[in-house]
């Protein structure tokens, strides 16, 4: 398994207000290579699971193991190092540094991770901008390129270190659909070249068929969803 | 490490505005010290400088004996008067000196000072195995009255050459052609080499001369050109002062003694009072110095307030950069940078502020006053100016750079 999650629970509290269980998540565990849809409303918790899962929000309770390592039991520094190594996060708003170029962008997780030798980074980074079809666009900054574009490069810099996990959090939602099809095609494409398993949090129903396992989040739980198959004949 | 100066410096290029200004006021806060204090040594060495070509002791009349020094050696302001020219004649009887060089200071050429003096100033060296101070570069000596001998820079700036000739104007001031002495023209038949010293700026010529000029004038009632003829040796039996040269530490101290008793003249040293002027340098130095901490210690709030500011407007770039791996050290460290490489740019822009400011007000200076202001690198100031501004700047950055270590990563990467 890639990745697990143990009785996983997150509760906001806020001074004056009763505290919000948004996550609640029993045993849940994901296999190597697989695509993921997580679907579910706004407000269901997808971006806090998310942002757990990137061991960047310490759960209330549980522990999310990547791989074998349980994530949360790491320091600090440690952690952030694994997050840039294993996991690549493509944010809902790009979250595109605006004072760097798009070839600037790719590098700084290659940088953080510091697995590739420092002179091949840059190298790198080209190739995976031309691989998303920005080739001419390495030294734009973020402000000049177009949102389709800018996702393109969230895309190049989240593949960087080539992770064994990928978390996309609503890739598409600013795009039309062609446009997000391109930028889906692309994004599952990389992940099968490296077996990446990858974890789409989307609204948009039509996605629902590119994916292996789909999930839905109501309330912070975990409810299942029927398999692809039946849900095709529950369509015919 | 490399990558967090890259990291650093994009962020700086990110605010250019508030960037070029925060380097602007530490460039003025290092510059401000470092011009005055560069200049607070140019003075002294200037000064030191300009009373090398001459003998340790000067005699002039009773008064103030920095003025005396000051009207003499540096030719800054004016006499406190003359002394009778039997000072001069029973000096150079006397055998505990060695040499003796009259001073019969006339009027002026464009401002330039007319010196009566006699052959003996060729003698003048500031040691004994020095070269002579006054070296003729090109022509001879004055032997006869009326004949001048140019300091390098009265030649210079005049554009007088050898066989020319000139009319002193009356005073010290720069003189209109209408306050010419008209009744005897100089000719140049003599350029000194430069001396680094006020002397370059000044005409030489026979003491006599200097007396001739004005022994003329006798019978007519005085006028107003007259009695701007301050400091001026207009008496045919006075000069203003004589430089002795004893012929030894005893000897001169023994003649020092003597002109203390008397009541005609007074002898000075000009180590001495010049020391007195360097005390009077110092404490406006301090003063300015300790301005210039002051301002320097605002340049460190600015730097503070600038961080400051500018990790309040990136708490979303620090988040990005964490939420791709960045850990909170790399993050505190750019920060650090940041304001460090800010300082250091501000601190060798100051360089350029300080000496160039010291640079142009030191030619200004020189100009006026005609006292070389020799302006140099100072190693033993160094440390100061670099490790002061530095520690300022990492000091001022400490809180920002802490703030920018505890952005919480999820509320700024996902406002709502």
């Amino acid at each position: 398994m890639i990745l697990r999650l143990e009785n996983l629970t997150h509760t906001y509290k806020t001074a004056g207000l009763e505290a919000r269980t948004v996550l609640d998540i029993g045993m849940w565990s994901l296999g190597e290579g697989i695509q993921l849809l997580v679907r579910g409303v706004s407000g269901s918790g997808k971006t806090t699971l998310f942002n757990i899962i990137a061991g960047l929000l310490r759960p209330t309770t549980g522990e999310v193991y990547l791989g074998e390592q349980a994530l949360y039991r790491l320091p600090e520094a440690v952690r952030d190092r694994a997050r840039a190594q294993k996991i690549g996060y493509i944010f809902q708003t790009h979250h595109l540094l605006p004072a760097f170029t798009a070839l600037e962008n790719v590098i700084m997780p290659l940088q953080f991770a510091g697995t590739l030798p420092a002179s091949h980074r840059a190298e790198w980074a080209k190739q995976l901008l031309v691989q998303v079809g920005l080739g001419d666009y390495l030294h734009h900054r973020p402000s000049q390129l177009s949102t389709g574009q800018r996702l393109r490069v969230a895309v190049a810099r989240g593949l960087a270190n080539q992770p064994s996990l990928i978390l996309a959090d609503e890739p598409t939602a600013a795009l039309d659909p062609d446009n997000g099809a391109v930028i889906m095609d692309l994004l599952q494409t990389a992940c099968r070249q490296t077996n990446a398993t990858l974890i789409v949090a989307s609204h948009d129903p039509a996605l629902a068929d590119r994916f292996d396992q789909q999930i839905n989040l109501h309330a912070g739980k975990i409810t299942a969803m029927p398999p692809i198959g039946e849900r095709k004949l529950h369509a015919l | 490490m490399r990558y967090d100066f890259f990291l650093a410096w994009r962020g700086l290029r990110a605010r250019p505005v508030q960037t070029l200004i925060t380097i602007l006021i530490i460039g003025l806060a290092v510059g401000l010290p470092l011009a005055v204090l560069s200049l607070g040594d140019g003075a002294r060495q200037g000064i030191i400088r300009a009373s090398d070509p001459f003998g340790v002791l000067v005699v002039g009349a009773k008064g103030s004996g920095q003025q005396l020094v000051l009207s003499t050696i540096l030719l800054q302001g004016n006499p406190v008067g003359n002394i009778p020219f039997t000072v001069y004649t029973d000096l150079q009887a006397d055998p505990r000196a060695a040499l003796t060089v009259p001073i019969a200071l006339g009027d002026n050429i464009g401002g330039a000072r007319i010196i009566g003096t006699s052959v003996d100033l060729l003698e003048l060296r500031p040691t004994v195995n020095d070269p002579p101070t006054f070296r003729i570069a090109a022509g001879r000596f004055f032997t006869s009255d009326f004949e001048a001998v140019l300091g390098s820079s009265v030649a210079r700036t005049l554009g007088l050459q050898l066989g020319d000739t000139f009319y002193a104007a009356h005073g010290t001031g720069r003189g209109l052609a209408t306050d010419l002495h008209d009744e005897a023209a100089y000719s140049v038949v003599g350029i000194f080499e430069n001396t680094t010293s006020p002397f370059d700026n000044a005409v030489f010529t026979s003491v006599a001369s200097v007396w001739e000029v004005h022994e003329e004038e006798e019978g007519a009632p005085p006028s107003l050109l007259d009695s701007l003829e301050i400091g001026a040796a207009a008496e045919t039996d006075q000069i203003t002062a004589i430089l002795v040269k004893p012929i030894g530490f005893i000897e001169a101290n023994q003649l020092w003694q003597t002109f203390a008793t008397g009541t005609v003249a007074q002898a000075a040293f000009p180590g001495q009072e010049l020391g007195a002027l360097f005390d009077l340098l110092g404490q406006g130095e301090r003063i300015l110095t300790a301005v210039g901490i002051l301002v320097m210690v605002i340049a460190g709030l600015t730097v503070f307030l600038s961080m400051y500011s500018a990790i309040a407007a990136r708490q979303q770039t620090i988040a990005i950069m964490r939420g791709l791996g960045g850990n909170r050290i790399t993050i505190f460290r750019v920060v650090i940078i940041e304001s460090l490489l800010v300082m250091l740019i501000g601190t060798l822009f100051g360089r350029a502020v300080g000496y160039g400011a010291a640079f142009i007000v030191a030619a200004a200076l020189s100009q006026q006053s005609a006292i070389p202001i020799p302006l140099r690198f100072l190693p033993s100031l160094e440390p100061l100016l670099w490790l002061l501004p530095l520690s300022l700047g990492l000091f001022a950055s400490l809180i920002p750079a802490y703030q920018a270590y505890r952005v919480d990563v999820v509320e700024h990467l996902f406002p709502s």
